[in-house]
């Protein structure tokens, strides 16, 4: 994780570092992701992909103890 | 120069960030969706391993273990038993987070709150009280119950 001062000190640097073409928007993009950290939209679905996995396999479980589907 | 590219660079991070706290709030959902689904699995093994000799193998309305009757599973309530109840309002549970994980995926931050996900809540409270009520002793699996309606996110 970045810290404030280090993002600030970033930030001053930033200008000179894009004219000299030493950072790009990519690495833009990843300075903000290690400030704001998160998962893409295909992760996430993924993940509530298997919740309904389980989620599925874990009802059929519960209807046989209830009594559907005996 | 300098300024015209600090004020396109401030304005790209705000930006950025503004997306990115709209997926945050997304990621906290599923998360918490994830974690809740992951402790009412904890319950129901809990609940099944008191039912059942051999919970692997076994399924169905009655209790095979002794300690079924002790713990209160074979109380009848409403024409059955604690544990058909308490399976019934699994099985709610389980297809409302299902209903909830599918409303996730569609939701976007601007959006209203998918109702699904406060179903869901409802469930696991009535859950959670039949529990405490009739299973009073039972503490581990009230406690999984209760982390199951705890990690939820509701913005």
């Amino acid at each position: 994780m970045i810290t404030i001062p280090q993002l600030l000190i970033l930030m001053q640097a930033l200008p000179a570092l894009i004219n000299a073409g030493i950072m790009v928007k990519d690495q833009i993009s990843s300075v903000i992701k290690m400030f704001f950290p998160t998962m893409t939209e295909d992760e996430l679905n993924a993940i509530v992909g298997i919740i309904i996995i389980n989620a599925e396999s874990r009802k059929i479980i519960a209807d046989r103890d209830s009594g559907v589907n005996n | 120069m300098f300024s015209k590219i600090k004020f396109f660079i401030v304005i790209l991070i705000i930006s950025s960030a503004c997306a990115t706290t709209g997926l945050k709030l997304k990621q906290n959902a599923i998360l918490g969706l994830q974690v809740s689904e992951t402790s009412l699995e904890g319950a129901q093994n809990i609940e099944r391993a008191l039912c059942f000799n051999n919970p692997l193998q076994e399924s169905g309305t009655n209790c095979t273990n002794q300690i079924a009757g002790l713990v209160g599973l074979n109380k009848i309530i409403n024409d059955t038993t604690v544990h058909v109840q308490i399976s019934r309002l699994l099985s709610r549970a389980f297809d409302a987070q299902i209903k909830a994980g599918t409303a996730l995926i569609a939701w976007r931050s601007s959006d209203p709150y998918p109702t699904s996900v406060n179903d869901y809540l409802k469930i696991i409270s009535e859950l959670f009280d039949l529990v405490r009520q009739y299973l009073p002793d039972q503490l581990t699996l009230q406690l999984k119950i209760e982390s199951a309606k705890e990690a939820i996110v509701i913005r």
